[in-house]
């Protein structure tokens, strides 16, 4: 199969994906015991009859589940996600508008995280040295500590006992560096552990002593040989990461009081506002598909055999 | 004066006590003279690959390395650091390993692998990297060098892997080249072209290093050869003395474990004499008949029109390189993989033919043993549990279970202790006698052998052959015994077909297909056969 057959194949299946999510979305919505009237007027309004009838209209809650779900499907195939019961905006608008925070703190945080990992497992693969040990652990406690809780402490000994960097806001680099240290710090254990384990592997291997015996220092095999075995696992992880940190940000923005897709779910699942919430669960759904066929074009330029394998 | 010379050398990897150190090698010593080879034979755990490895530097960090002296020409190598090493590695000591697929890194290009001494060394300006590695590449016997220097090394068939990995090794122009194992995992034919490109090196005036487990292969090249066994040298001389006039009982032990169609129907290991084997001319009673089958995969042609004939209490021999086919053939035997036309007959009755679900009653009556056991054995269960399962398929009464399996497991050598070892806990040897434990367990009418012995050492595969000898002579076994090594089908078969693109090219006794070849490919395979020099 060549490469463009493939992609088509995986755009379709991607599609796929997306549409069950879009309906999967749609049957829940429909067995929600809440009233979307009531949610539209606000809990304690008392609606009459009429205005209930206009509001079914308005929002075509009048007609039949099937033609309800086909309007459904075709606004969202014109990339109309639907207006906020809350906010009576349409919820592409309101993803927008978040959406610039919440993408740069991510790609901030797993660019961070990698270059960690990568820095720590070069350092420390395929010996057994005081430094290792060192590393297991801070990647131990970085797995096992709640992003929340990094963030409390970083906050309050470079932000509060020694004001470096600033409590909240989103105006400068300054106010990032805490947010980003908080996620990248949560993803980077993991990382970590998963691409030293495979270099670990890449150093065994009679490649590592067949490009020693060319008189290549430790340093070289590591860097022009393993490192790049440890990449391909390295890349699942921080795309998975990556998806996860996007829609799943809340605390560490609520912590640092930044704006982003985080905070919106939050009020739209307190709210039921539910437009809202199918437009994010969507939206985070596509960011996945997306970066899983990004990463599957980036693994046959790391790895040559993948190329060959499909051809 | 000699490029190398060692005297003394000791490697010992350190244990977490005094006692618990292992001592690879002791004693040993040797010089390598320019335009000489010296040759390192021993089986596994001899010590033979630690040596190779101390002497670039690289024989790991628990390793330590001593010698009365250990000279690269002048130079004393054992006060080296570091630094000094890799400037030695690449420049004056060449290293090529055995072929894998991951010799060379797989994630990168053949001209990156072969032009990284040039680079690292800084031999050549960074523009001529690549016309010197064009060079290299040509000169070892590649061709197209300028299509390949861009490829991988999974695209490439293992004679050219290990081609490029003597072209990396050579690039930096070292004085010496140590090799280890550099024709293991190639086919007779592949192999004697990479000795002979080996033997070019030495022509030139380099010194060479052979490092081997196969006494026939080094005894083309060598001009000296040392047996190492447990780390300590038991032979030490020209080939000539070692060959004509072994002085250890190992040598001599080692030299008549090699099979060929003079050992057959004698004993390799020595320790079971045998009376000779009475090939009694009994009236041909034929198990399993195979006619016209085929087999494409996409365009290829892997089995094409082959027809053969195994008779009762015969083993047929099948030998080809690898990508004759013979792996597919034997699948289609086990009815792992259906021909495409052509039938197979097992005791009259219909085999290939058969839908699966008629045919899995039957499979019992089928059984393989494979080359890799430990690969093939679930490694969470005990020799109990593997064998225990095949009697527990032809639903033997679960009472007499335990004492069967004693049974078969006594039959291959191995007794109670072993009953409730796990696969890993096993020696290579000990697990090929529980894969066959294990396939006669069923009774069958037919055991294939899948290059049975082809990772094992040369004493443990002259055990493992005398071992299936005997079941042949006490069973009645009826086999067919697939194998690459020229030497190993002469000795076990009653007849022989040589394969080659899928087809059957030559059939007949073993003595007349191997001694005179009629076909072109037979004569090429027995031609490249790597002899020993003894009358």
């Amino acid at each position: 199969m060549t490469i463009a057959r493939e992609l088509f194949v995986r755009i379709l299946a991607g599609a796929a994906v997306l549409w069950a999510a879009a309906s999967l979305a749609f049957i829940v919505l429909q067995m929600l015991p809440s009233d979307p009237v009531q949610v539209i007027y606000g809990a304690d309004a008392t609606v009459t009859p009429e205005m209930r009838d206009l509001i079914r209209a308005e929002y075509g809650l009048d007609r039949p589940i099937w033609e309800q779900y086909g309007q459904f499907v075709g606004r969202i195939l014109q990339g109309d996600l639907g207006t906020s019961y809350q906010q009576r905006r349409s919820v592409v608008s309101i993803i927008g508008s978040e959406l610039g925070s919440t993408i740069t703190l991510a790609v901030s945080a797993t660019i961070f995280a990698l270059t960690l990992a990568v820095f720590a497992s070069v350092t420390t693969a395929g010996r057994r040295s005081h430094v290792r040990s060192l590393m297991s652990a801070i990647e131990l406690l970085s797995i096992s500590t709640p992003a929340f809780w990094i963030g409390l402490l970083l906050l309050t000994f470079l932000s509060f006992q020694w004001p470096i960097f600033p409590v909240m806001g989103d105006n400068s680099w300054r106010s990032m560096v805490l947010p980003v240290t908080t996620l990248g710090l949560a993803i980077f254990g993991t990382l970590s552990q998963v691409m030293r384990a495979e270099m670990d592997l890449a150093l065994e291997q009679p490649f590592a002593l067949t490009a020693r015996t060319r008189g290549l220092s430790e340093w070289s095999v590591r860097w022009r040989h393993a490192l790049r075995h440890a990449l391909i696992p390295g890349l699942t992880i921080s795309a998975e990461m990556f998806g996860s940190l996007l829609a799943g940000a809340i605390i560490t923005e609520r912590v640092f009081g930044r704006p982003g897709l985080g905070r919106i779910t939050l009020q739209a699942v307190t709210n039921q506002d539910i437009p809202v919430v199918v437009g994010v669960v969507l939206f985070v759904a596509a960011i996945f598909v997306t970066t899983n066929i990004a990463v599957d074009l980036l693994y046959r330029l790391i790895d040559p055999r993948l190329r060959s394998a499909t051809a | 004066m000699a490029l190398l010379d060692v005297k003394n050398l000791s490697i010992r990897f350190a244990g977490r006590s005094a006692a618990e150190d292992v001592h690879a090698v002791r004693g040993l010593s040797f010089a390598v003279e320019a335009g000489q080879c010296v040759a390192i034979v021993g089986e596994s755990g001899s010590g033979k690959s630690a040596t190779a490895r101390a002497l670039v530097g690289l024989a790991g960090p628990n390793a330590l390395v001593e010698a009365d002296h250990l000279l690269l020409g002048a130079t004393n190598l054992l006060a080296f650091g570091p630094r000094d090493w890799r400037a030695v590695r690449g420049r004056q000591i060449g290293f090529v390993l055995q072929d894998a697929l991951v010799s060379l890194d797989p994630l990168r290009t053949i001209g990156a692998e072969v032009g990284e001494t040039l680079r690292e060394h800084r031999l050549v300006p960074r523009t001529g990297i690549k016309p010197r590695v064009l060079e290299l590449l040509a000169s070892v016997g590649i061709p197209d060098p300028a299509q390949r220097h861009d490829q991988y090394a999974h695209q490439l068939s293992g004679g050219l892997r290990q081609r490029a990995l003597i072209a990396s090794a050579i690039s930096g122009e070292p004085g010496i080249i140590i090799a280890d194992e550099p024709t293991t995992a190639l086919d007779v034919i592949v192999q004697a072209q990479i000795l002979r490109l080996l033997s070019e090196l030495k022509a030139d005036g380099r010194g060479l290093i052979l490092i081997s487990h196969d006494l026939a292969v080094v005894s083309r090249l060598a001009d000296h050869i040392i047996v190492l066994r447990h780390g300590e040298v038991v032979e030490d001389g020209t080939p000539e003395a070692v060959f004509q006039r072994p002085q250890a009982d190992y040598t001599k032990a080692l030299l008549a474990a090699i099979p060929s169609g003079r050992t057959r129907g004698q004993s390799l290991s020595g320790d079971a004499p045998r009376s000779a084997a009475a090939s009694a001319a009994k009236a041909a009673q034929p198990v399993l008949v195979a006619s016209g089958l085929n087999k494409q995969f996409g365009q290829r042609h892997v089995v094409n029109d082959v027809s053969f004939t195994i008779n009762k209490g015969e083993t047929v021999g099948l030998v080809g390189a690898s990508g004759s086919g013979k792996t597919t053939l034997a699948r289609i035997v086990l009815g792992l993989e259906r021909p495409q036309s052509g039938t197979i007959t097992l005791n009259g009755a219909p085999w290939s033919a058969l839908p699966e679900h008629r045919r899995r009653p039957l499979r019992p009556r089928v059984q393989l043993v494979a080359q890799d056991p430990l690969g093939s054995f679930d490694p969470r269960h005990r020799v109990i549990d593997i064998v225990g399962e095949a009697l527990e398929i032809i639903d033997f009464p679960a009472a007499g279970r335990r004492a069967e399996i004693l049974r078969l497991l006594a039959s291959v050598g191995l007794d109670a202790v072993h009953l409730l070892r796990r696969p890993r806990e096993l020696s290579g040897g000990q697990r090929q006698r529980v894969a066959i434990a294990r396939a006669l367990a069923t009774r069958p009418s037919v055991l294939i052998c899948d290059e049975p012995v082809s990772a094992l050492d040369v004493s443990t595969q002259a055990q493992v052959l005398d071992l299936l000898a005997g079941l042949k002579r006490d069973l009645e076994l009826t086999m067919l015994f697939v194998s690459h090594d020229l030497g190993v089908i002469q000795h076990v078969s009653d007849r022989v077909l040589v394969m080659n693109d899928g087809r059957i090219v030559e059939e007949g006794l073993p003595d007349i297909v191997l001694e005179q070849p009629r076909h072109p490919y037979t004569k090429a395979l027995v031609e490249a056969l790597p002899r020993l020099p003894v009358g």
